[in-house]
């Protein structure tokens, strides 16, 4: 079988070729999910439209509002990058924990996004963050908040002929502190058993004024709980308070059973997790 | 692995019932049904496409029935394999249906054994896809029965 393949310039270019060749072709970024599931013989694309010569598709910049990241920006550069370690250590932080130096390598963002593996860490802390996925397609551009893109197991909200160009992750106010904690189960493998991502700001009596945390890899899509997040605001992040809040976190939430744990032993890690990331952002840490 | 569902459809249990064993409406509430073809009366030949995000895999197989008893009960077995994921597919199911006030519950067990390159998505996926696929059926199983003049 011989694949043919496309290098288009830039993102209308390539949102052109997915809209000619339809459901028969695959986009291909960093190349980490789509050459493992080639190899597999999972997918067989007749056509591979491969976004690695779009110029700039890789950029990491800072603007008045927010954190720009190009999709093809890889994990490697991100975790390495002064912008991306001054604008949110934490987030940095969770782009190196990302599988292995070679991986990060090769893996783009919007690989790692666009693929919706729920084992995956970047997610859980974009979401805290309040990050947005800018979309193309074929009626231009849209914005969708990462809460929303991902819809289930290897599913996302981009329709077949739309393409992830970038995400951008809002200004975080200088009293705002962030925490992202992975937990691996099992040492041998990079992906996480529970990724929680945390970002709290507080007045300046150390009040919470507002809290988002994101819970990750151990459910089919990246959750948060409202309730539980309510119960931080204007008040004082006392160990008491914070117990409250992660078992109110360990109990809303349904978590799945695979490999790397089950369903309880799931619910008792984000019991720990997100009572450990709380006291982070409450210290003061990172 | 084990899967468990069910759902209630505004229709008598006899039509309910008369619609799984009609192939032709049938195989248009199944998700996915490429084909179906009828060997005799206790087996039938059929081709299944199963997509989950961008994998699509395409199930050839024969559902074997053990035990009819209208219009309540059916149980019987599927193997089947896809050949481009070296994927193969063994599971024993059984259903029910059962008269609740107008309508009629319908319920099914079954147990499920997946190998291959397909298996290391493991179960949370194979549960989710299985429950996608039954709010499908059922979905196109109300379309077919509750808005026909009976």
């Amino acid at each position: 079988m011989s694949i043919k393949f496309l290098e288009p310039s830039d993102f209308p270019e390539a949102a052109a070729s997915l809209a000619e060749h339809g459901d028969e072709a695959k986009i291909i970024a960093g190349g980490v999910s789509v050459t493992l599931m080639l190899q597999q013989k999972l997918i067989a694309p007749p056509v591979l439209v491969s976004l690695g010569r779009i110029a700039g598709g890789d950029s990491i910049r800072q603007s008045s509002d927010g954190l720009h990241i190009g999709a093809l920006a890889k994990l490697r550069n991100l975790e390495q990058s002064s912008v991306v370690q001054e604008w949110c250590p934490a987030l940095a932080h969770a782009f190196r924990v990302v599988g292995n130096v070679r991986v990060r390598n090769q893996a783009t963002i919007g690989g790692n996004l666009s693929a919706a593996d729920y084992a995956a860490d970047p997610p859980a802390m974009l979401i805290a963050l309040g990050a947005s996925a800018q979309v193309f397609g074929p009626d231009g551009k849209r914005e969708v908040p990462l809460g929303e893109f991902f819809l289930g197991f290897y599913t996302t909200a981009l329709r077949p002929t739309e393409i992830l160009t970038g995400i951008i992750v809002p200004p975080l106010p200088t009293s705002a502190r962030a925490s992202y904690h992975k937990f691996s189960s099992i040492s041998a493998e990079g992906r996480p058993c529970l990724a929680v991502g945390a970002v709290a700001d507080f007045d300046a009596d150390g009040r919470c004024r507002d809290l988002q945390i994101a819970i990750g890899a151990a459910v089919e899509t990246p959750q948060r709980v409202d309730t539980a997040e309510a119960m931080a605001r204007g008040e004082s992040l006392t160990d008491e308070l914070i117990a409250a809040i992660a078992e109110e976190y360990a109990q809303a939430l349904d978590p799945l059973t695979d490999v790397r744990g089950s369903a309880w032993y799931r619910r008792e890690m984000i019991r720990v997790f997100v009572g450990r990331v709380l006291k982070e952002v409450r210290d003061g840490n990172r | 692995m084990q899967i468990k569902d069910s759902f209630v459809i505004n229709a008598s249990q006899e039509k309910v019932w008369e619609l799984l064993f009609d192939i032709p409406r049938l195989s248009k509430c199944v998700p996915g049904v490429e084909s179906v073809e009828v060997l005799d009366d206790k087996r039938y030949r059929g081709k299944l496409i199963v997509k989950v995000g961008p994998i699509k895999s395409e199930f050839s197989g024969i559902v074997t029935l053990a035990e009819v008893i209208p219009p309540e009960r059916i149980s019987g077995s599927v193997e089947g394999d896809d050949k481009a994921s070296a994927s193969s597919v063994k599971a024993s199911f059984s259903g029910t249906l059962a008269t609740v006030g107008a309508g009629t519950e319908a319920a099914f067990v079954v147990d499920l054994n997946l190998r291959g390159r397909l298996a290391q998505f493991g179960g949370p996926v194979i549960a989710a896809t299985a429950k996608k696929l039954t709010a499908d059926f059922a979905r196109n199983l109300r379309a077919q029965l509750e808005h026909q003049v009976s």
